[in-house]
């Protein structure tokens, strides 16, 4: 009984969003099952939570018995929209009669690929089912609140020490950071509420999913934007056998993983919005960016990068606009800041240092010596001269991509340089965890490059055959 | 293209193996003329636990503390003539901690010890640059063993070499294979390496990436009639070098995997957290808990170890329990009521004495307490 409720509660996130997604996404989109399934399932692992939430702010105890029905019902609802939309005209087979053209020797390696990548979903998920819950923050602040919510069937709330000793523990509870979003704990209260007891395996296993839905999703966005089903799965293998990626699965419990996946998803979607236009593509780039604001407090400043891209994209053309709007924006922020909370900026100013040289040795050590993330960090070296070699990749093509990363990646050097954060770095406590928040979405745009290297590659090659041949 | 890719990688490996051999070989190699010293098990001194040598294997069962000893007979020698040690073991637990131990003739003699972490221990080349300690004259070598009181270990081999190429890519290949189990920081960073690893993992992909992709150069240069330059190529020899690092990494993964299984596999919740690496705090707990009462009082998790404190905190949930991890380990005096509990997981800094029933804690002062339960894990008091 309990393996079918483990697996309803794990179907429900999948179908609610993956069946959301099937209504917007268009017919005619490359790998759209992959497409739908991997950013819906990742969008349904956000909203689960949400529901649960949505119940307590209502009042109502969290039970899987009421949040399942509202997922049900949702589920319902998109069900009978879809019966009742207009039908696509569907490009038939497009997607088979291009993995179909490809070369055998290609095929062949893309099912090698896959093949290494199941095997590592099989090894990471039976690591799951077996271990308790193992890390260190996972008991420190992620399952405290999982653990008081489902025994209480509701979100008590969790205040920082001293407010607690100031209140006497009266109805509050405490942890080492109560203010972290409530999305991660309500996840793993739901895997709990689905058997009816805790058990700390179990409710980890939405990890596993979304490593799945991240690769399949970045797999899908690659074909979306271009990329050939083999590239596409090349670098989709890249991504999934990261070794810090994989750890943060198998020992699954904090919020790394999910942000930096919901964070590459709206990159990818963003990325792909601004090629296409494609009203689900922004859709979702704009719902996986505030996503990023459920997972983590970190998660604010990854979704704020998403506001400079899109200026820069909307107003490419016009660059008296961009600056303008830039220097508004800038400004009306600084103005709010300096209104509402003064002391927020100098809190802020309080943690800036100067330049922290152990930082940097320990950003270098973690990114290029470590084997955290395999070789992205020499990818990442080669970014500038491949995407130099394309006539308009940062100043056109990946503008809005290259934008945000450029921003993401400066405030992560800024917070491991100059900030006291310097030492999460230099005893590599912090850097290469917070590096797997980004190193997604690096990849992705990695692999745009590589793609279009290779096709115009091939273009050139198959160019100059055909000039032989005449 | 496959078969230039091939050929690429091919050659890079094999240049990267004479790069690594000439130009980063072992320290003192060109003036070692001792010869090796060769596993004898009939020579072996065996100083804690029951010896039983066959052939020229060696057993030792450990003794009543868990302790299992032996040295090689040899005679001192010279630290800088031996570069490399193999060792090849059987144990019959898994958790039996195994230590190349060592004392220095040299002045002030001076013991050193180097656990192993790797758990591939059928065959393991070490090498002796990377222990801390093993210079000038080696007056004992030998191997501890530490588990429980009846554990065996089979000794195979365990021998100590002068530098040679191939003893150095066995060695490398050793630290690449080699496996440990989860740690506490393995959310944090994965190096890829152990304390005694030559090279990094990362450093070696690199190194084939540049080798394969400099012969490939070669033979675009040696061919360039029949060849032009395929970017394909570049890609293939990138995703291969990628791959063979991966296998290594997956390879530990699955060795981890396995050692989950035997742990874990067919338990329950609270069978898994009593087989845990948390048991100890876990049963603690759990023996303490049926103590308290359930009138939503408050519990004070108080610990000088950070880590034990914040375990037997989290182990406390869904009680309303305080740790603070930067904070004082227990709040003003004036914050603490009567019919709280206290929580002292050792080590503590507080001395708590059952006949005065008061507890003496730095920087809050006495309070009046009685003992609710204590073990060798820690004590449970309520205030008075």
């Amino acid at each position: 009984m309990d393996i079918l409720l483990t697996i309803l509660a794990l179907s429900l996130p999948v179908l609610l969003g993956g069946l959301w997604l099937n209504l917007i996404i268009p017919q005619c989109t490359p790998a759209r099952a992959a497409l739908v399934w991997g950013n819906g399932a990742l969008l349904g692992l956000v909203l689960i939570p949400q529901i649960l939430w949505t119940l307590d702010a209502l009042g109502i105890p969290l039970s899987f018995a009421s949040a399942g029905l509202v997922s049900a019902a949702l589920i319902a609802a998109a069900v009978t929209l879809k019966l009742f939309q207009p039908k696509q005209l569907r490009l038939n087979g497009t997607s088979a009669s291009t993995f179909t053209a490809m070369p055998a020797s290609h095929r062949l390696l893309f099912y090698f690929l896959l093949l290494l990548l199941i095997v590592r979903c099989v090894n990471l998920g039976l690591e799951i089912l077996w271990r308790p819950l193992f890390p260190w923050d996972a008991t420190m602040h992620w399952a405290t609140k999982a653990r008081v919510w489902f025994e209480f069937r509701s979100m008590v709330p969790f205040v920082d020490n001293s407010v607690w000793l100031h209140l006497g523990g009266e109805g509050v509870f405490t942890d080492r950071h109560p203010d972290y979003p409530h999305t991660i704990p309500l996840l793993q209260v739901w895997m709990n509420l689905a058997t009816g007891r805790w058990d700390e395996s179990l409710m980890n296993l939405p990890w596993l999913i979304c490593l799945i839905t991240l690769g399949t999703a970045f797999y899908a966005q690659l074909r979306v934007s271009g990329a050939r089903p083999l590239i596409a799965m090349t670098f989709c293998y890249l991504l999934i056998s990261m070794p810090l990626v994989n750890i943060h699965v198998a020992l699954a419990g904090y919020a790394d993983l999910f942000l930096g996946a919901t964070y590459c998803a709206g990159l990818m979607a963003f990325h792909n919005w601004t090629r296409t236009r494609c009203r689900a593509q922004g859709l979702m780039a704009m719902v996986f960016a505030l996503s990023c604001l459920l997972i983590k407090n970190e998660g604010l400043p990854w979704a704020i990068t998403f506001v400079p891209a899109l200026v820069i994209v909307l107003a490419r053309r016009h660059q008296f606009t961009r600056n303008a709007i830039l220097f508004s924006m800038g400004l009306v922020l600084l103005i709010i800041l300096i209104q509402r909370n003064p002391a927020l900026i100098s809190q802020l100013l309080s943690y800036v240092t100067e330049f922290h040289s152990g930082g940097l040795a320990g950003t270098i050590r973690a990114i290029w010596l470590h084997d955290n993330l395999h070789l992205l960090g020499y990818l990442l070296i080669a970014i500038i001269p491949m995407g130099l070699t394309i006539p308009g990749a940062f100043t056109k093509t990946y503008l809005g991509i290259s934008t945000a990363l450029a921003c993401a990646v400066s405030m992560f050097l800024f917070l491991f340089l100059f900030t006291v954060y310097g030492a999460g770095a230099s005893n590599f406590t912090g850097v290469a965890r917070l590096s797997i928040q980004l190193a997604p979405g690096l990849l992705f745009f990695c692999a745009l490059l590589c793609s279009d290297l290779l096709e115009r590659g091939n273009t050139k090659k198959t160019t100059t055959i055909a000039t032989t041949t005449a | 293209m496959l078969r230039i890719t091939i050929l690429s990688l091919l050659l890079g490996a094999v240049a990267l193996a004479v790069l690594l051999t000439q130009l980063f070989p072992p320290d003192y190699r060109a003036q070692q003329n001792a010869p090796a010293i060769a596993w004898d098990a009939s020579k072996s001194q065996v100083t804690s636990g029951t010896p039983k040598r066959e052939g020229n294997e060696l057993h030792i069962e450990l003794d009543g503390n868990g302790i299992g000893q032996f040295t090689l007979a040899a005679p001192s020698i010279a630290a800088n003539d031996f570069s490399f040690i193999h060792l090849a073991l059987e144990q019959s637990a898994r958790d039996i901690l195994v230590a190349v131990t060592w004392t220095s003739a040299l002045g002030s003699s001076a013991s050193h010890a180097y656990e192993l972490e790797s758990r591939s221990r059928h065959s393991l080349w070490l090498s002796t640059e990377e222990l801390r300690g093993w210079d000038g004259t080696i007056a004992t070598l030998g191997l501890t063993f530490t588990g429980s009181d009846g554990d065996t270990v089979k000794v195979r081999d365990f021998s100590i070499y002068p530098a040679s190429a191939t003893r150095q890519l066995r060695s490398v290949y050793s630290d690449l294979a080699g496996y440990a189990y989860w740690n506490r920081a393995a959310m944090n960073t994965y190096t890829g390496t152990f304390n005694a690893s030559s090279f990094y993992p990362v450093l070696l992909a690199v190194g084939l990436l540049i080798c394969s992709l400099l012969a490939y150069g070669l033979l675009l240069f040696l061919l360039r009639k029949k060849l032009i330059f395929n970017p394909s190529v570049v890609a293939l020899i990138f995703l291969t070098t990628w791959i063979i690092l991966d296998l290594f990494w997956q390879s530990r993964l699955l060795h981890q995997l396995a050692e989950t299984s035997r742990t874990f596999s067919g338990m329950d919740t609270e069978e898994k957290m009593t087989k845990g690496p948390d048991a100890e705090l876990f049963n603690f707990v759990t023996q303490t808990k049926p103590m308290l009462t359930s009138d939503g009082s408050r519990i004070f998790v108080a610990s000088s170890d950070k880590y034990r404190g914040m375990r037997t905190a989290y182990y406390f949930y869904p009680l309303n329990v305080y740790w603070s991890l930067h904070g004082a380990k227990l709040p003003h005096k004036r914050m603490l009521h009567k019919g709280d509990y206290v929580v002292l997981v050792k080590p503590f800094p507080f001395r708590f004495d059952p006949q005065q029933h008061q507890l003496t804690a730095p920087n809050v002062g006495n309070l009046k307490a009685e003992l609710i339960f204590s073990d060798t894990s820690g004590t449970v008091v309520r205030l008075k």
